[in-house]
Order: structure tokens, then sequence, then C-alpha cells
């Protein structure tokens, strides 16, 4: 058993777990989110001092469940990387294979477009379309995808090239067949595998982006227990309340890690002699 | 591979955890506190961390908080609000006369006072401190851009006229009686600047400002920190310390780490749950004052149901102001009864709040006839503001408040500006807000905040006797009149009840145990030409 | 290779062009008007509207773009909206403290990370490579505030070795030539100051290097995994030539082609200033310059910082683009 195939046990081991924890978090949750308990406000975890067993991680400043707020928290996590992935995959993923497919001059504008937004600071870039639009989960998740768009181009339209100048390709279009055509039966099979490693990596980086604007104030609003969120939330009370900002950045973390480990395996699954 | 992130995992939890029992334990040195008069030591850096940088140096261009500290340091104004108070006293003038019908001030000049650049202070100083912010042809009037304070206090409205009478007597004319005029002079905008180092630094003077007072700017390390040093020839006596420096630390608990292992002396904006720990550090000293601001909730009378009287008293019943001081505030605020705080003059404690039972707020909905409540938008700012650490924080605890007594609030944010803007537009519901007093005059609050025609009532509340009384009260300088005026003011607010008046907020300031001498002011002032360190 | 050189930095000029004109609206278009965020809570409409004139925000865009870039060709980007100040002198004193904060993070994250990247792929599949993996994977999903408190916590608070916050500790003074303070201090002679502006940029620097740090030893082991698998090195290693002159001398030239590309593309985005590291070490840089103007809509501001982070983004890729050429010369036919 190699090491890829480790990475990819233990990443989609941890991945189904956080799917299931989302998807049964109302019957797995002690608690409801959104519960004011002021009088249990700051309970730390079960275990420590004043710890109650009703509590497993403790409780935040409105006495709120934080185990029920991470699990129901994992939906809207789970949510922000699949929806920023698939904004960043699809975008990308049509400017890079149009560059790579239409000819000289569309390529040439098209990656001219995406160096724009390369250099374009990505941090500003997301923190202005969140100022446009107004500070919301789904906002962030746009401003993410959107930020994620001219990387997945690149490596689309790269993939494409190499790609196109293979025998088979040249075989199909010689033979007649359209671009399009060629497009679908011949090269998306072929350049699956690569994307679906770049789309675990950019679900995993979604998420700690997102929870990164969050932290700023840009993304989810209180009271959605979106991690990002609960960890600024817990930003004041690192000294009165370490697990109130702990739990979060854990959770934050393992996901990250979880997808991440899914795409090294992917990628040592899908390409055996290691090449990258 | 998993084992790494359990590893980092616990660690983390260990480390944070062992921290705490670290601060505990730290607490243990006991020190005898000093109380009795005590002779100041002088020399000494003292290092004051705060949140964020100046903007603008220039007193009379500044309008935020962290530019306003170093104006309170570098310069004087005519009359000044005496340490801790908002009574007025004599500075760089020693006195003042004004004429029977309440138009002409005559200010006599402190003599053989002297810029830090060397040189003198006179009545041209003066005038030319206020006139370029005056009058629209005065040849500095558009150097370093409009003059905000002075806009935004409509000095242009009231100031009629300035002359130099001789060297050392400035005479100032109003365009009608305006009772509060004497306390603006207090404020920053109209410190007196050195008008040669205006004409040298020009547009530039923003970074380089020299004016009369006890300490001296000498660099400006922008996000860093500010460094100024004692003025020795200072009108009033050199100040003890030798240099101040204002360093710039935007995490607030990072600051509070500074504080604790000495690195700065004071730290601004502690978070509120740190409060406890600091009082129980035995090297740091905890100082508070009640706060000359109010936090509010804003019912817009325009839109109904909160056109009905009766709706709005419910919304007063329904809100729990002592648990809210509690969470948001970490318990550092009073709940407010009057939009007046009570360390301003005229306060009337008279008044009997609102008393916090959702059973009486059902019923006056009912009687309003609404007695399954109704839905409703509660706007919340994002930004902390002096009168409200945290909006959204609030806001929750309002709506989870308001839903008792079956009112489902709605919480809207917008961008600060964008949720200024809003709110005087009058598209809210209920929106939070507040008020931080500039000068210690009622007027200062009840005019700003009630009357008809000010763009800040955003209860868009209108009452004609209340404005009658307002504007008396503005035109008056009897004091006693004054206050009976007010008084009466409050207790209309009242009985309408267009806000829930929220809270109070105290201003509190941990620092170190060496620091003595230093008073916290009702106006947010931060001076320090008597603080010296033990 | 001149003429490709001259040709890809005229090619430069559109892209900033669209960068500049994309800024200008985009800052334009956000919600919120300067003047009342200036004012607060004493936004009187009239105090609004003076200010309003004052700042040429009533002009029409085309006049107000039209003016703008007349006055940056000149090398003038105009006076900050919030602190009246030559926004060419902000910059330039929050410039040199990302630089160097950014260039200190780069510099680790690339030894640390292509000795790890090689000596995993050498023993692929050992205790080294499974570790150096996982430790990658950790920094990538590290939320950045958790991890500079963490390092605080530790390293400040616990072991008393390094500062909390700040470049340079009060009452040390180095005179500025470059605005690098290292540099600086090493030119003044004054060992004590540099020093201390090395211990100020260890924390910063390592929690900022965390993610390129796992994204180089990432790639390096994979490029070098690539490498072995070539052809000429199996011949190489056939004939017997010892492992490490193999490393050195084919795998690490070729390897270096991929390397380059990351840190490239790294370095660009370290630019633009990584707010919350500036922020929990308290570091005056570029990101809290740049955040701050986006809160308070300081138009000039964001358009001088987009300009200057792109210009150094595409002049660094520009950079790692001519490397290549000096790397590989068969890249030089090729264009």
């Amino acid at each position: 058993m190699g090491r890829g195939s480790l990475s990819l046990l233990a990443g989609s081991a941890i991945v189904i777990v956080m799917v299931l924890a989302a998807a049964l978090a109302p019957l797995l949750a002690p608690h409801p989110p959104l519960a004011h308990d002021l009088p249990n406000r700051l309970r730390p975890p079960w275990g420590f001092a004043a710890g109650d067993a009703r509590h497993l991680l403790g409780t935040d400043d409105f006495g709120r469940d934080l185990l029920s707020r991470l699990l129901h928290g994992a939906r809207y996590s789970l949510l922000v990387g699949f929806l920023s992935m698939g904004i960043a995959l699809l975008g990308g993923g049509v400017l890079g294979a149009a560059a790579g497919f239409a000819g000289r001059l569309a390529d040439v504008v098209l990656m001219r477009a995406v160096d724009v937004m390369l250099a374009f600071p990505a941090i500003l870039l997301a923190i202005i379309i969140v100022a446009l639009l107004g500070p919301s989960l789904g906002h962030a998740m746009l401003a993410v995808g959107v930020v994620g768009i001219p990387h997945v181009a690149r490596l689309t339209r790269a993939t494409v090239m190499a790609e196109l100048a293979r025998d088979y390709v040249l075989a199909a279009r010689a033979a007649g067949a359209g671009a399009p055509r060629v497009l679908l039966r011949g090269i998306l099979p072929n350049i699956a595998g690569p994307l679906a490693v770049q789309a675990s990596l950019t679900f995993a980086s979604a998420i700690v982006e997102a929870a990164g604007l969050s932290f700023l104030g840009l993304g989810a609003q209180p009271p959605l227990p979106e991690w990002g969120a609960m960890l600024n939330a817990g930003r004041p009370l690192l000294f009165r309340a370490w697990w109130v900002i702990t739990f979060p950045g854990l959770a934050i973390l393992l996901a990250g890690l979880a997808f991440n480990l899914l795409g090294d395996g992917l990628r040592d699954l899908l390409d055996p002699a290691g090449r990258r | 591979m998993p084992v790494w992130p359990a590893l980092v995992a616990v660690a983390a939890l260990a480390l944070l955890s062992a921290h705490l029992l670290g601060v505990s334990a730290a607490q243990t040195t006991p020190r005898s506190d000093s109380a009795g008069a005590e002779i100041p030591r002088r020399g000494g850096t003292l290092i004051y961390g705060r949140g964020g940088d100046s903007v603008n140096l220039d007193p009379a261009h500044a309008i935020d908080g962290e530019s306003l500290k170093i104006a309170d340091n570098v310069f004087d104004t005519l009359v000044r609000y005496r340490l801790g108070t908002t009574e007025l006293e004599p500075a760089l003038a020693t006195s003042w006369e004004v004429s029977k019908d309440g138009l002409a001030y005559t200010f006599h000049l402190r003599r053989g006072v002297t810029f830090h650049d060397g040189t003198p202070f006179d009545a041209d100083a003066v005038i030319f401190s206020l006139a370029r912010q005056l009058d629209p042809r005065h040849p500095f009037h558009k150097v370093g851009g409009r003059y905000l304070y002075w806009d935004a206090m409509r000095m242009a409205d009231i100031v009629e006229r300035l002359e130099a009478l001789d060297p050392y007597r400035v005479r100032i004319t109003l365009k009608q009686p305006e009772a509060p005029f004497l306390a603006n002079l207090g404020m920053n905008f109209a410190a007196i600047v050195s008008p040669a180092a205006a004409r040298r630094y020009g547009e530039t003077f923003s970074s380089h400002p020299v004016g009369t007072g006890p300490f001296i700017f000498e660099r400006w390390r922008k996000d860093d920190r500010i460094e100024l040093r004692a003025n020795p020839s200072y009108w009033e006596g050199r100040p003890y310390l030798d240099r101040l420096i204002f360093r710039s630390i935007p995490d607030n608990s990072v600051r509070y780490l500074e504080l604790r292992g000495g690195a700065i002396h004071i730290m601004e904006f502690p978070n509120p749950d740190d409060l406890p720990l600091i009082e129980r550090d035995r090297s740091l000293q905890l100082l508070s004052q009640p706060g000359m601001n109010v936090g509010y909730l804003a019912l817009n009378t325009r839109r109904p149901p909160f056109d009905n009287p009766l709706v709005r008293r419910a919304v007063n019943h329904a809100i729990n102001k002592e648990a809210l001081v509690q969470v948001v505030f970490g318990g550092r605020a009073q709940p407010a009864v009057n939009p007046l705080p009570p360390v301003i003059w005229g306060y009337h404690d008279g008044i009997a709040a609102y008393a916090y039972d959702p059973a009486r707020a059902r019923r006056l909905l009912a009687e309003a006839g609404l007695p399954n409540g109704f839905p409703a938008a509660l706007w919340a700012m994002t930004v902390p503001r002096p009168y409200m650490p945290d909006g959204l924080k609030a806001a929750e605890a309002i709506r989870a408040d308001l839903s008792q007594v079956g009112v489902t609030a709605r919480i809207v944010t917008y961008e600060w500006g964008t949720y200024l803007a809003k709110t005087r537009n009058g598209e809210h519901d209920m929106a939070l807000l507040g008020w931080t007093g500039d000068n210690g005059d009622p007027d200062n609050f009840l005019a700003v905040l009630f009357e008809a025609t000010s763009n800040a009532n955003i209860a868009f509340y209108q009452n004609a006797e209340l404005q009658d009384l307002l504007q008396r009260a503005k035109r008056s300088t009897a004091q006693t009149v004054r206050e009976g005026l007010y008084r009466r003011a409050q207790e209309i607010i009242h009985g309408d009840a267009p806000w829930v008046p929220l809270a109070h907020a105290v201003q509190v300031l941990p620092m170190r145990r060496n620091v003595q001498g230093f008073v916290l002011e009702p106006t947010g002032k931060r001076r320090l030409h008597r603080t010296w360190l033990r | 290779m001149l003429p490709l050189v001259l040709r890809r930095c005229l090619s430069i000029v559109p892209t900033l062009f669209v960068v500049s004109v994309l800024m200008f609206l985009l800052a334009r278009l956000a919600p919120g008007d300067p003047a009342v965020l200036l004012l607060g809570e004493r936004a009187t409409p009239e105090a609004v509207a003076a200010l309003r004139r004052d700042l040429g925000l009533d002009d029409p865009l085309l006049a107000q773009y039209g003016r703008y870039a007349l006055k940056v060709l000149r090398g003038d980007f105009g006076l900050s909206l919030r602190t009246r100040a030559p926004v060419g002198e902000e910059l330039w004193e929050r410039f040199p403290a990302t630089l160097e904060l950014a260039l200190v993070s780069m510099l680790w994250a690339t030894a640390v990370g292509m000795l790890a990247g090689v000596l995993a792929a050498l023993r692929r599949g050992g205790w080294f490579d499974l570790l150096s993996r996982a430790a990658a994977v950790t920094g990538v999903s590290m939320p950045v505030y958790w991890l500079g408190l963490l390092l605080l916590l530790i390293f400040s608070v616990w072991l008393g070795w390094l500062p909390l916050s700040g470049r340079l500790s009060i009452g040390l003074e180095a005179p500025r030539v470059s605005g690098l303070l290292l540099v600086d201090t090493l030119l003044a002679g004054d060992r004590g100051a540099f020093l201390d502006a090395l211990r100020h940029l260890i924390l910063p620097a390592l929690a900022l290097g965390s993610i390129p740090v796992a994204l180089v030893a990432r790639m390096t082991r994979a490029s070098v995994l690539d490498v072995l698998h070539q052809d000429y090195v199996r011949t190489a290693r056939a004939k017997g030539l010892p492992p490490r002159r193999v490393v050195g001398k084919h795998v690490l030239k070729n390897a270096l082609i991929a390397i380059t590309t990351v840190v490239g593309l790294q370095f660009g985005l370290l630019l633009s200033g990584a707010i919350l590291t500036e922020t929990i070490f308290s570091w005056p840089g570029m990101g809290r310059w740049l955040i701050q103007a986006v809160y308070e809509r300081d138009f000039q501001v964001l358009q001088c910082g987009a300009l200057v982070v792109a210009t150094a983004f595409v002049l660094i890729n520009l950079l790692v683009d001519l490397s290549y050429l000096a790397v590989d010369p068969r890249l030089r036919q090729r264009s």
C-alpha cells in the first residue's frame, strides 16, 4: 500500500465524517445552534473545571453550545468550499479550454485577461467584491471563487494544449471531428485527473480563504455558525475562554487538511509514476 | 500521516490552557498600593499603546480620536476643560469678558508663551488659527482640505468676525447668542497653531505639528509610532515625562500581552472579557470613568408600527439592558435611562426607566392592536464604536429579547459609510447608533440628536414643544435657566420614547501600576502633562 | 534575447492600464461615500457636500480618471483622501516594510522548502517524507491568525525570546537608506539595531512563510521525482554516479524551473501585503494600509496600491520567465 492510498484513505475518511456531520447536524447536535443561554455563558469544555458534560466543547459568550454550532457550521463551510470550487473550476475551466482551443487571437486576449486577474491583488479583489455586494456568506463564496479562476484557467489551458499536441487528438481532428467533439470525447477524460486534483486543492483553500474573509467580518454574518465567523467572534475571548477560538480553528484546519490529503492522494493514484 | 494534525491540536490546546495558568500564576506578586501624596518623579519615557494610527496631526483638520490624542499633547486652546472634567478654565487666554447681548467675547492672552519653533504666541496666532477656518478668502483656507470639525460644528453659522484688538487681546463676535460657544473653543479644532510653522510646512503641516503644548512633536513612523518629547519651556511648567510615544498595535490581544510584559505602559481598548484578568494582575491598574456618550436603538417614528408611542414603549419594556450591558460591554457600562449621560450637567435623575418587563410589553402591543407582534428590520453597525464595542452582538441580544414579546427582528448590516447614509435617509425600522459628546454641553447631545432639522435625528422624531425648548436653551446664557429647559426636554423625550436608550459605555484604560498622575477625562482627551512614572 | 525582454516589458503596459481602470471603477462602484466615512456620526449634509466638492468626487467619472491618469504618468499619485498626504510618500513609508518581510519569508521558505522537498523525494515513502508532507499540508490549512497567535504565545510570552510587535525597539533608529531595516542598520554599522530588527522579523516571517514553504516543498518533491524518472538520470545512476552528484548536477537544475514558478507567484502574492500577518504582528506594511483604504474608501490609496502590486507581480514574473532562459537555453530557441 503506497503513501498515496494512505493520504487518499485518511483524506476521504475525514471528508466522509464531515459530510455526515453536516448532513446529520440537526440530529447529532445536542443543542440548537442559535439558542442563547446566558446563565451558561463561557462554560469550558467537559473535563475542565466548571465544565459540563452537556456541553462537550463548552459554550460561547451567549451560552450557545460550541459542538452544536460546529456541527451546523460544517454545512456552511462545506457549502462554501463546494460552491467556490465550482465557480473557480467552471469559470477557469471554460476560460482555459477556450484559450487552449480557439486559436491564437482568442488565446492572447483571454490569457491577457487572466494575467490582469492574477496581477490584481487577490485579497483586494475579494474584499472589493464583497464591499460591492455587501458582506454575506454567499458573496464571500463568490469572491473566493472568482479569485480562484485565473489559476484554474492557466492549468486548464496548459493541459489542453499539451493534449492537443498528442497523436490521438491530431488523428481525431484529421478524421474530421469538430472541436467540441474532440474536447468532450478526447480531451476531457484525459484532463479530468489533473482537474480533480485541482478541484480538491481548490476546495481546501476555498474553505480556509472564506474563513479568512469571515474573519475580517466580510463573510458570514452572526449568528450564522460558519467556522471563520466563529473564529472571529472568539478572538476577543482568547485569554478568557480559549475554547471559543480553538475549536473553530481546529475545524478549519481539519477540513483544509482533509481535502489537501484527498487531493494529494488522488494525484498519486491517477499518476502512479509520481510525476506531478 | 493523520498523526500530525492531532499533535498540533493537542499542542495548541495544551499551550493555550497552560498559558492561562501562567496568567493566574503571575498574579501573586503583591505590592502595596501607595495612596498618599507622593512627589512626582521627573524623567522616563511613557509608551502608550493604541489600536490605530493617527490620520492628520493638524488639530483643525483632525476629526478621528487617534489624531486628537496627539493634538491634546502638542497644542493648547484659549480655554480648556479642567483636567478630568468639562468645566472650563483659562489656558492660552488668562481671562475673558462676554458683552451683555452675549455676542462679543473678548479674550486676554497669556504673555511670554512661545511655540515649539521659538516664535511668540500672540493675537496674530489666534486670528490665524481661527480665520483660516472661518474665512473662505484666507490664504490658508484651502490648505490641507476642508476643516472637518469646524464644518461639523457649524461654526460658520455661529462666528461673525475675528479681531485682534492689540497683541494680547482678541475679540470674537457671534452672529447670534450661542450658549455652548465658549465650550466649543476648548475643543481641539480651536487649538492655536504656529503661523510661522504653518506657512513653512504648507500642506505638510499635517505631519509637522507645531503648537505651544507640553510636548514637542519629534517624528512619525506611519502605522508604527509617533514620538513626542517634553517641552522644557512649557508655560505651565515642564511635564514630568521626558518622552511620550504613541505606538500602534492593532490586535487587542497582542496589545494586552505587550502591557502585561511591560513593553507599553498604557493600553487602549482592552477586550471586555480581559478586564477581570487585568484587575487581578497586581502589576497593572485599571482606570475607569463614566463615559460622556450614549448608545441607543432609534425607532423610526415615520414608519408603522413605530409611529405609535405604545409600540415604542413596548419595545422599551422588552429589552433587558442589564443583560445587554453584561454581554456586550462586559459589565462596563451604565444602562441608560435618558439620552443625556449622567456625567453632563442638566441630567434628569428623577425619570424612572422603562423596566424590563416582557409581560407588560406584550400588553402594550395588544393595546396597540398588535397582540401577535410584528416583523421588523433591526439595523446594526459592523464597526466598533466608543459607545458600542460590538454592534452585531448588541443586535443579537436585542433580537433575542424582542422575540420574547412576538417581535421578529431581522438583523440588517451595511458597510459603515452606507449605514450612516441610509439611516440618515430613514430606510430602517430600528437602528443602533450612538453619540460621543464633544464639549460637555447638553446642547451637544439633545440638539444634535433631536432637533427636527438635524440629520442625526434618525428616529425622525418631531415634537414642537421640544423644538422650542431646545432653541430657547441654546440662546440663553444663564445656566440655571438652561438646566430647567433641558430637564423638561428629557421628560418629553422619555414620554414619547423615540429611542430605547441602551447604555453609557464606561471608559476604561488599563495601565502599568507605576503610571501615576494620569486622569481620565469625560471628553475622551488624553493629556499626559501631569503624568509621571514611579 | 534583448528584443524578447523588450517585448515582454512593453506588454506590461496594457496590463497595468487595465488594472488601473478596473481599480478606479471598482473603488467607485463600491457602496460607501469617503466623505461620510471621514465625518462619521458628525456628517451633516452641508459638511458632506462641501467635502465631496473639495475632494473632487462630484466630477464626472471620465474627468476624474483623466485627471488621475495624467498625474500618474507624471509620477504623481495624488493625495490620500483620508490623510491628505501624498500617496507616493505614504507608499514609500510602507512598501519597504512589506518588501523586507516578504523577502525574508520567501528566502527561508524557499531554502527550507527545497531542502525538505529534495530529501523527501530521495527517501520517498520514508518517515521524513511522511512527516514533511504532513507538515506541509498542515501549514497550508492552518488559519493564519491562529498560527500567528500561537507563535506569539510560545516564543514571546513563555520563552520570552522574541518581541511581540513592531519592527524595531523604541530608542533604536536606523538612518533611512533603503527602508529595509536589515540593510540600513548594517550600513550604519549598528550591530545591536541589526540584531533587534532581525529578532522582530523572525515570527512574522515564520507565519508568512508557512504557506509558501509548503508549496515549495510540494513542488520540489514532485519535480525531483519527475526528473529522477527521466532516462538520462537513470543512465547517470546506472553508470554508477554517486546519488548526491546526480541530484546536484542533473536533478536540481531541472527541477529549478518549476520551483522558480511557484516562488515567483507566491512572492507576488506576499507583496500585496499579508493583512492578517501584519495586523497580528503590528507590522507597518502595505497590507494594513490597503485594507484601511478599503474600509475608508480611500480611492487614491487603492488605485496606487493596486498599480504597485500589479507592477511588482508582473515584474517578478518577468524575472522568473527570464530566469528560465538562463536555466534552460533550449527555451531560448522556442521563444
